[in-house]
């Protein structure tokens, strides 16, 4: 049964090191930041910040020597993923690459390909990003419209795609487009393509979220001449590759860190302000408790990870758990606040509470919805 | 880890309940059918799981011993499994001994007044009557009592539950370390959690068949997405629920850390009421008949909820453990509240 696979996995001691380099460099770079900005993590987007990391050979982490990785496994990827999340280091620059693409061009790519985009990726060279989305085409991703078609030189690329992190700052695009059949084909005659963001007929276009951040984009593709060597992977295996990819982008310890920022904002305020009311231990202890399973929870699937096997299903499971308590952290934080009119906290926490309050509905929406991977748990047990 | 053996005693103590079950549950056997099955159980080394094979015990530790612990709950076995293992491991190591049977653990803040008494509150009326000896962690002070110091009452609230009083005037302490009485605190914790989780994955097995078969408006409600989404929830916290015991059970020895104890029991409470009110959603009226079991699993995990500590009970612990640091939460959960 599903739930035998929570097991207490351990990082090696060996890793200890590492934790505090990372940590190090993390807390020293995040001085100059305010928490509302912390805030922003895996939405922050800092060339600066990524180029450090990489100068450490810190990018890259779980891919090969030869490609200019690091070679270290799946630990060190988790430690430095919490580490530089509960800093609120802007990581957003290089995340996509090194935590999906490179992975999924490790997999599916061709020597070549490999050669070619893993160690720009691990030298913060080449920034990625994902697209899945289109107009019309939200968590029915088997629905988009987007087509390549086969020319004599690659392929000629149209359509459109939403929703996309980081297009207006990124090199390259993975995107899932149709290279076969209509769209009533579903999950049939899907591929992936790598589309070099700087060709002619690409479009992209940011949008404004309701903080004032632009993170996501809107991009067009107006026949766009895609060299052959742009297909990733096999063509017309698109929709396993994708899921693959979101097995890669689900596994990880950033679903359960998103409002990290907020609550060493509120720890740091409590104790500023000497509160040690029942009330006040009973909200920091809770959150405490439970991020505190959660972050064994997502240690088990590190371990599965490292293993080499693909816990996917269990991996929907931390990740939507995960982001309720992301989402809960406001919540309690903010009722807490409201309790205690005597108790007069900084700016900054008020605007990080804020902030966070408004955006963390994304939270349980970006890598497959809650009622997605909800769908995908049901699946597992049988019931669909 | 031995698993082979571990794997052995599992099967072993499950062919023994299971042949014992009358109408899929072990929780409507006469007091003689359960003294007959304590006897069985105690015969067969299932109470010794912990000790030493030189001294006919199975030589497991506490991580090795959780899937068998889990299946007191499991079956919703009415004889305290867990806590007889854990206690004659814990008086072993003091250099105690008892003459055999069932030790139930219970853990209370203080002995109310001066009459020496003790309220334990709703008990099975099968643990009263299968249980010769409870170790009895009473703020800084053992005891071991025997059934003359039980006084019980009739509540209105449960024909199968009565309430449970100890009078401590005639009852034995034991003189033991400090550090001793606090592991027998969390020893009684211990096993609640594992009591509780057991029957958490029974609700669950029981709600996804009962989805799978049961069949409304032409349909098995398993193909109703919003069954689906509760039970894909009641997963979710069944998960998070095993993972907390897995953490407060891991242990090479006999002995549980208290901070693992602490952040596995808040968990376990916190989900208690929601594993519980989804297996019934999913039910319906049959539920919550006397007839069919599933109120024996979810009085299980209600009643374990507030047992050794709720989840504001821990949570207010661990906030004055987080004020007084002055680490950030993460370094305070990588390096002190777990195992790194």
């Amino acid at each position: 049964m599903l739930f035998d696979a929570f097991k207490v996995a351990t990082i090696p001691e060996s890793e200890q090191a590492f934790r505090q380099e990372v940590r190090q460099l993390a807390t020293d770079y995040v001085q100059k930041l305010s928490y509302c900005e912390r805030a922003r993590s895996w939405m922050g987007f800092s060339e600066e910040f990524s180029r450090l990391l990489a100068d450490k050979n810190w990018l890259g982490l779980t891919i090969p020597k030869q490609y200019g990785g690091a070679e270290r496994g799946y630990f060190s990827r988790f430690i430095m993923s919490e580490e530089l999340l509960c800093a609120g280091a802007p990581v957003s620059a290089h995340w996509i690459a090194d935590r999906q693409s490179g992975p999924l061009i490790l997999r599916y790519g061709t020597e070549a390909q490999k050669q070619f985009y893993l160690p720009k990726i691990c030298r913060a060279e080449a920034f990625f990003c994902i697209g899945m989305s289109e107009p019309n085409s939200g968590s029915d991703l088997a629905s988009i419209r987007s087509r390549a078609v086969k020319t004599d030189k690659g392929w000629r690329l149209n359509g459109s795609k939403i929703w996309t992190t980081n297009a207006h700052k990124s090199h390259y695009m993975i995107a899932l487009v149709r290279t076969s059949g209509e769209s009533s084909d579903r999950h049939k005659g899907l591929s992936q393509v790598i589309v070099d963001l700087s060709l002619l007929g690409v479009t992209v276009r940011p949008i404004e979220d309701a903080m004032g951040d632009a993170h996501f984009t809107e991009v067009f593709f107006n026949d766009v001449e895609l060299a052959e060597d742009a297909l990733i992977g096999t063509e017309g295996s698109g929709w396993e590759q994708v899921n693959a990819e979101l097995a890669f982008e689900r596994s990880g310890p950033e679903r359960i860190y998103s409002s990290m920022s907020l609550v060493e904002s509120f720890v740091k305020e409590c104790r500023e302000a000497r509160l040690d009311d029942p009330i006040t231990k009973q909200v920091l202890g809770g959150i405490t408790a439970r991020l505190a399973i959660l972050r064994m929870m997502s240690l088990s699937i590190t371990a599965k990870l490292n293993q080499g096997e693909h816990p996917a299903l269990e991996a929907s499971v931390v990740k939507d758990y995960g982001t309720q308590l992301e989402q809960d952290i406001p919540e309690l934080i903010a009722n807490h606040y409201g309790r205690n009119p005597e108790w007069q906290p900084s700016m900054d926490f008020i605007n990080t509470l804020n902030y966070v309050g408004q955006i963390c509905p994304t939270y349980s929406l970006r890598g497959g919805t809650r009622e997605i991977l909800r769908g995908i748990i049901a699946r597992g047990l049988g019931l669909r | 880890m031995d698993d082979t053996l571990q794997q052995a005693v599992l099967e072993a103590i499950s062919d023994v309940l299971n042949d014992h079950q009358e109408n899929g549950t072990l929780a409507n056997l006469s007091t003689e059918q359960l003294n007959n099955l304590a006897a069985m159980l105690q015969d067969s080394g299932f109470f010794n799981l912990l000790l030493t094979e030189d001294l006919g015990g199975a030589g497991l530790n506490l991580q090795q011993s959780l899937a068998i612990f889990l299946q007191e709950g499991v079956y919703a076995l009415p004889i305290a499994l867990t806590s007889t293992n854990l206690a004659n491991a814990w008086l072993h190591a003091q250099g105690l001994s008892l003459p055999g049977g069932v030790v139930a653990i219970e853990s209370v803040t203080s002995v109310q007044g001066q009459k020496g008494l003790v309220t334990i509150g709703l008990k099975p009326q099968s643990y009263i009557h299968t249980t010769p000896y409870i170790l009895l962690a009473a703020s800084d002070q053992v005891y071991i009592v025997d059934t003359s110091a039980y006084q019980t009452e009739p509540v209105d609230s449960d024909t199968n539950a009565l309430w449970l009083t100890l009078n401590l005037s005639g009852a034995q302490t034991v003189g033991v370390s400090d550090e001793a009485v606090k592991q027998l605190h969390d020893l009684a914790v211990l096993s609640s959690i594992a009591t509780s989780v057991g029957a958490m994955r029974q609700v669950l097995e029981m709600a996804v068949q009962y989805a799978a078969e049961r069949s409304q408006f032409g349909r098995k409600l398993s193909q109703f997405q919003a069954i689906q989404q509760q039970l894909s929830l009641m997963v979710e916290c069944v998960c998070s629920a095993q993972m907390a015991a897995e953490l407060a059970f891991y242990s090479q020895d006999a002995v549980p850390h208290h901070k693992h104890i602490m952040l596995a029991k808040h968990q376990i409470s916190l989900v208690a009421n929601q594993v519980a009110n989804i297996a019934h959603a999913v039910h319906g009226a049959i539920g919550i008949t006397k007839e069919f079991p599933l109120h024996f699993y979810t009085q299980i995990i209600r009643q374990n909820r507030s047992r050794g500590g709720s989840e504001l009970y821990w949570a207010e612990q661990l906030g004055s453990e987080v004020l007084q640091s002055d680490k950030t939460l993460l370094a305070l959960l990588s390096e002190d509240l777990l195992v790194s």
